[in-house]
């Protein structure tokens, strides 16, 4: 995961404490519908100690956006994520020393963020966020903070007509697929009817996101091994709908089961790895091994079109 | 030519070209934006509409098709408060990038109409004009399946 040792993979988080005692995070990366937004609520919510409604999130944009790199290379919440985590850690620090700068007596080891509120322990006393705000100016109420992956700079020994880019990594997700395929021998068509993916990326902060993710990623990683076939000719697309260029659609799929090795990665913030891409890379592969099983020899070309699977069958026999 | 039909609850003279698609008179004529258009061809299910109470994809369908008929479209769904569907949907996660959610939303509607009780092979069966690339369709049909064998609230 992340852009490897050529490109820069930072992010910068900003956070403002709004007038009404609310958050208004600006994400670095966009989110797509993968979810990394939700994770970064949850994340700013976990440090801050506050209930999701407090915040505001804002997608980036060219205008207030912070330059923070794309969504790519599984490296959105890695990367993100922990300049989040710095700028969460600054803007409490800011807030805590607000209140003790204006109540003499007042240390800030005794004080506790609770949701909306800050909670003075020793007598019970607290403070609204929005009161703390409102003294505040503006600029002294936001936090920027910026965060640069670390890069694998181990050299590999190649030709110097290679090119190599992005690689190597320093962190890597790992995953385990099996799949059972089932082949019509009339017609070479290959259906999957039972599919087992094993993940391994980090700690997993947000179980139903990273589910959909996976159960997405194997969705169409099922589609690149038996459907899609991205046709050109002369620089011309000759796959351009969905009746010529096949994706998945629910009758093609079988309910996966995914699972989650819950590993921590100290690098990672609260021990995540990326989980963007580690799901649709094994589908080819392991539809390819299960089929080359069951027909006895292996096709070099995808998708795995029935006429390749009855080519390959009547070949065998 | 004029129209007379029905859009969410509410009786519409409608002036339009008779072969303007019904998807293009939605959208740009009456703002309801909810209603996507992906394919334009028939083939994705985004532009679902219920006509009728049965699902249609606006793409294939022409404003003549409308006269007389009762229109639903996602923004009609349920103005005021979500739809038991739409609530699922939330609850399991069915949706990531949403541009297929309003038409899976509505053939949901239109399957647990004709069978309140499906299984989920029959739910996968039910919703297999809409695609969906995001979510690998599971937690759409485990949203869908938390509702089989549910009374569905009337809609007025």
């Amino acid at each position: 995961m992340g852009y490897g040792p050529v490109i820069p993979d930072f992010a910068g988080a900003r956070i403002t404490l709004l007038p009404d005692g609310r958050f208004r995070i600006n994400a670095g990366v966009v989110d797509m519908g993968q979810g990394n937004n939700p994770t970064s609520v949850q994340i700013a919510c976990s440090i801050l100690n506050q209930n999701p409604e407090q915040f505001e999130l804002v997608q980036p944009d060219t205008f207030q956006g912070i330059p923070s790199c794309s969504s790519a290379g599984s490296r959105t919440t890695f990367t993100y994520g922990n300049a989040l985590i710095s700028a969460a850690h600054r803007i409490r620090d800011l807030i805590l020393d607000q209140v003790v700068e204006r109540n003499p007596g007042i240390r800030k080891d005794s004080l506790e963020l609770l949701p909306g509120r800050i909670h003075h322990l020793p007598d019970g006393k607290e403070f609204s966020l929005g009161e703390i705000a409102s003294g505040m100016p503006e600029p002294g109420r936001t936090v920027l903070e910026r965060w640069t992956a670390p890069v694998n700079r181990q050299q590999f020994p190649v030709s110097d007509l290679v090119k190599i880019f992005g690689f190597p990594k320093l962190i890597y997700s790992f995953a385990v697929h099996a799949a059972r395929v089932e082949i019509d021998e009339l017609t070479g068509e290959v259906r999957v009817d039972a599919y087992l993916s094993c993940t391994d990326a980090g700690n997993i902060l947000n179980p139903q996101v990273a589910e959909q993710q996976i159960q997405g990623a194997v969705a169409q990683g099922i589609g690149y091994a038996l459907y899609e076939d991205f046709l050109v000719r002369d620089g011309i697309t000759l796959t351009k709908n969905l009746s010529t260029y096949i994706i998945p659609a629910s009758l093609d799929l079988p309910d996966f089961t995914s699972i989650t090795v819950d590993t921590y990665e100290e690098a990672g913030p609260f021990g995540l790895k990326g989980i963007g891409e580690i799901g649709i890379a094994p589908p080819l592969p392991c539809i390819a091994n299960a089929v080359t099983g069951a027909t006895g020899d292996r096709i070099l070309r995808y998708p795995l079109t029935p006429e390749r699977v009855l080519g390959t069958i009547r070949r065998v026999r | 030519m004029k129209i007379r039909c029905t859009i969410n609850g509410e009786q519409r003279d409608l002036s339009a070209a008779p072969d303007r698609r019904v998807v293009d008179l939605l959208r740009e004529d009456l703002g309801l934006c909810g209603t996507k258009e992906s394919c334009g061809s028939g083939e994705c299910g985004s532009c679902t509409i219920l006509v009728n109470g049965e699902s249609r994809l606006s793409c294939l369908m022409i404003a003549a098709q409308l006269e007389g008929a009762e229109i639903l479209t996602i923004e009609g769904f349920a103005p005021d408060h979500l739809h038991p569907i739409q609530e699922a949907f939330i609850r399991h996660g069915a949706i990531q990038c949403g541009f297929c959610t309003p038409g899976m939303v509505l053939a949901a509607a239109d399957l647990l109409s004709r069978n309140p009780s499906p299984d989920r092979d029959e739910i996968r069966q039910g919703l297999s004009g809409n695609l969906c690339r995001c979510t690998g369709y599971q937690k759409i049909v485990d949203a869908v399946a938390s509702l089989s064998g549910k009374q569905e609230e009337p809609d007025e």
